[in-house]
């Protein structure tokens, strides 16, 4: 009977929320006038449907086709792939111009787990690993695609959708960067979308280096006595005395270990390891010198435990330009206004950065709210309208 | 051996469906409607994110579906709000021809999914759905089309391969190969998803436990023929690892069902009257303790029946079905 009652509450107390959100949602509409309401379930149906496909795999194929069966079950014709594995949707203005306003997201998801990332659905939650992430910003292209394929909306630039990878960043050269080096368009911004939060506004985004550590030490029976210290101590050794660095300016630098991975399981000693670092800081050239002091002290250390070590750098991204993202800036915040959205500041790294370097107007915008925990993972579903709504104000502000 | 079962001939890949221009074009052309039934129990964990992909997908980008319906068994987590959340119909098996009574099983809410429900056809994920419904809307003699996939297992160190469902594998098959050869060549017998014609499911009985999959399969055999079978690969469905006690049960309902149909076409004749309680032994403290269950061999009959369904489907109405998970 408990068990009843409770579960009558949670469904009361649900009904009044998504009653609260469709008020909200009305008012938003007439505000904004587009009814994006019958596009939303499509939204959070793509989302988990791309959401599930296996990453990272090579090209992203499966990812891949996907996004282009969908763009032709819509009908859209203008669609370019090239050999990085980008995927290019020119949607034409209103009128004739060479300008045009990309949109972009990521297909790549380096979290993607076969059992984590199938997702679950509440009435307002969809729970999985990398539902946070780019699978809403993919989501959101493919369903704008539609949108204006419906004929519901047009804009004065030519409008872009890319669907890219940013593996190797600022390193080797993402598809991103290739995409960028070729195009010929003139254009006048470009945005990036992803999932979570919704309101965060990247006005001067730090920039950001990852650092992959790979340790491997000698081999040994777990009781031998005077062996090689373990993968594991070396990597923690290495945690442990990068922690302990002072940087010439601590507020504006940061260390983080995203991940540390060691060890064959149980039973086994762990003689090889891997360790992936993040470095952060407000200014490209202090990104540079941080990173410096990294190489050098884990060399130091890898030395001193007799460990073989190799350093490889997977990403750079460089810090955003916060005087040509002034104007998204400036607009973005004026959305969140009309949409009644809580705008706050966000500096976390930014990919649109990449484009600030060279000379683009770009700004990142997610869409909904959520969390991401080591446990959980999700996006809330009410929020996802204002947050849709958000991409096609922006548009008409800057388009 | 040169001889290869005739539903070898009706086997398709899901793909051959995948257009949905296609499909909409051949629905049109049949005038078919076509609903899809969940039966649950306590499923609110999946069943939100079912209802939400195909009800985007195959209801409102493309309109292949005409209903989605939600018959419930009785749950108690929030399976009825989730489902109804995301647009579903949802009904309580309980309220469905009330005078009826009513049974606990997945075959009863089947049963009476075909009472609720309006439209031909069904089953779940978009390519379930296009996968099984295709080979009804394209070929007019296929009355009848079952799911077959590959089968990881859901476990705790992720997600697993396994071989063919092992019920099937070491009972149905067996049997199959004694009894019914032209049915051996049905890769998943005991596969839950399927689709139907109506006037096709309508008229055979269901048994509301576990024996509903092959009770159907041998009536649609001697009722329709082999030909009206159609099976398709849908290339894979992550299940959970079900405990050999709870397969054990299974079977015991399989089995029961299965001598049922050989009683009623007059194939064999059982001497003895078979018992109701499946029996399994548990060690305990150095000696074995007994756990019979009672696995019910209730059989609801031909819905075409019941007088409320008669009037409520008129002969002339009569082309549909649904079941599903």
């Amino acid at each position: 009977m408990r068990g009843k009652l409770v579960v009558r509450f949670a469904g009361i107390a649900s009904a009044v929320r998504r009653f609260l959100a469709r008020r909200r949602s009305s008012r938003v509409r007439r505000r904004t006038g587009h009814h994006v309401e019958q596009y939303i379930n499509r939204l959070i149906s793509d989302a988990i449907q791309f959401n599930e496909i296996p990453s990272p795999t090579p090209r992203e194929e499966q990812r891949a086709a996907f996004i282009t069966r969908r763009l032709s079950e819509l009908g859209v014709s203008n669609v370019n792939e090239d050999k990085e594995g980008n995927i290019l949707v020119q949607l034409p203005a209103a009128g004739p111009t060479q300008e045009s306003v990309l949109l972009f997201a990521t297909v790549e998801n380096e979290d993607y787990s076969p059992l984590e990332s199938l997702v679950r659905l509440s009435s307002e939650r969809a729970s999985g690993k990398g539902m946070t992430g780019n699978s809403l910003g993919v989501a959101a292209l493919l369903v704008l695609a539609e949108y204006m394929q419906s004929g519901a909306a047009a804009f004065e630039c030519n409008v872009g959708l890319l669907f890219t990878c940013l593996k190797g960043a600022g390193v080797t050269g993402s598809a991103l960067e290739r995409y960028l080096d070729r195009r010929t368009d003139d254009l006048r911004a470009a945005f990036y979308l992803t999932g979570t939060p919704l309101g965060a506004v990247a006005r001067d985004p730090v920039g950001t280096c990852r650092l992959a550590i790979t340790v491997r030490t000698r081999d040994r029976e777990l009781f031998a006595s005077g062996g090689a210290s373990s993968a594991v101590s070396v990597l923690s050794s290495i945690a442990h005395q990068l922690g302990g660095i002072r940087w010439d300016a601590a507020d504006n630098t940061f260390l983080n270990v995203a991940r540390l991975e060691a060890g064959a399981g149980y039973g086994n000693f762990a003689a090889e390891g891997v360790m992936e670092l993040e470095i952060f800081a407000r200014d490209t050239g202090r990104l540079e010198t941080s990173r410096d002091a990294v190489l050098a002290t884990t060399r130091s250390i890898a030395r001193q435990t007799g460990a073989s070590i190799h350093i490889e750098t997977t990403g750079l991204i460089p810090a955003g330009d916060a005087e040509l993202r002034r104007p998204l800036v400036e607009a973005l915040r004026g959305v969140h206004g009309r949409l009644g959205i809580r705008s706050r500041p966000a500096s976390r790294p930014d990919p649109t950065a990449l484009l600030n370097a060279r000379g683009i107007p770009a700004l990142s915008i997610a869409l909904t709210t959520g969390r991401k925990t080591f446990r959980e993972e999700y996006i809330d579903l009410p929020p996802l309208e204002s947050g849709f709504q958000q991409l096609l104000l922006l548009l008409e502000a800057v388009a | 051996m040169s001889w290869k079962p005739a539903v070898l001939r009706n086997t398709f890949h899901h793909s051959r469906y995948a257009d949905p221009r296609r499909l909409l074009e051949l629905k049109r052309r049949s005038g078919l409607s076509i609903s899809l039934a969940f039966p649950t129990l306590n499923e609110g964990e999946t069943i939100g994110k079912e209802i939400l992909v195909l009800k985007a997908e195959l209801m409102e980008r493309f309109p292949l579906v005409d209903e989605i319906a939600v018959i419930d068994s009785g749950s108690t987590d929030e399976t009825r709000t989730i489902a109804g959340r995301f647009g579903a119909r949802v009904f309580s098996s309980r309220d469905i021809l009330k005078a009826y009574g009513s049974y606990r099983g997945k075959g009863e809410n089947l049963w009476k999914s075909l009472f609720v429900l309006k439209g031909d056809i069904s089953n779940i994920g978009p390519k379930f759905v296009y996968g099984l419904v295709g080979p009804l809307l394209e070929r007019g003699e296929i009355g009848y089309v079952k799911a077959f996939y590959e089968r990881p297992l859901r476990s705790v160190s992720g997600i697993t391969p396994s071989g063919e469902g092992r019920v099937t594998e070491i009972l149905v098959r067996p049997l199959f190969s004694l009894f019914y050869p032209e049915l051996s060549g049905l890769i998943q017998p005991l596969s839950g998803e399927y689709a139907g014609r109506r006037r096709l499911v309508e008229r055979l009985p269901f048994s509301v436990g576990y024996g509903v999959e092959i009770g159907h399969l041998i009536d649609i055999f001697h009722q329709h023929g082999i030909d009206s079978i159609a099976q398709v690969d849908l290339d894979r469905r992550v299940h959970r690892n079900q405990p050999v006690a709870a397969l054990s049960r299974m079977a015991f309902g399989i089995l029961n069902t299965f001598l049922n149909r050989l009683e009623r076409y007059g194939e064999a004749h059982v001497l003895r009257r078979l018992a109701a309680e499946h029996i399994a032994l548990a060690a305990r403290g150095g000696g074995f303790m007994v756990q019979a269950t009672a696995v019910p061999a209730n059989e609801r009959p031909p819905m075409i029946d019941i007088p409320e369904y008669a009037a409520r489907f008129p002969p002339e109405s009569l082309t549909a079905y649904v079941p599903a998970t």
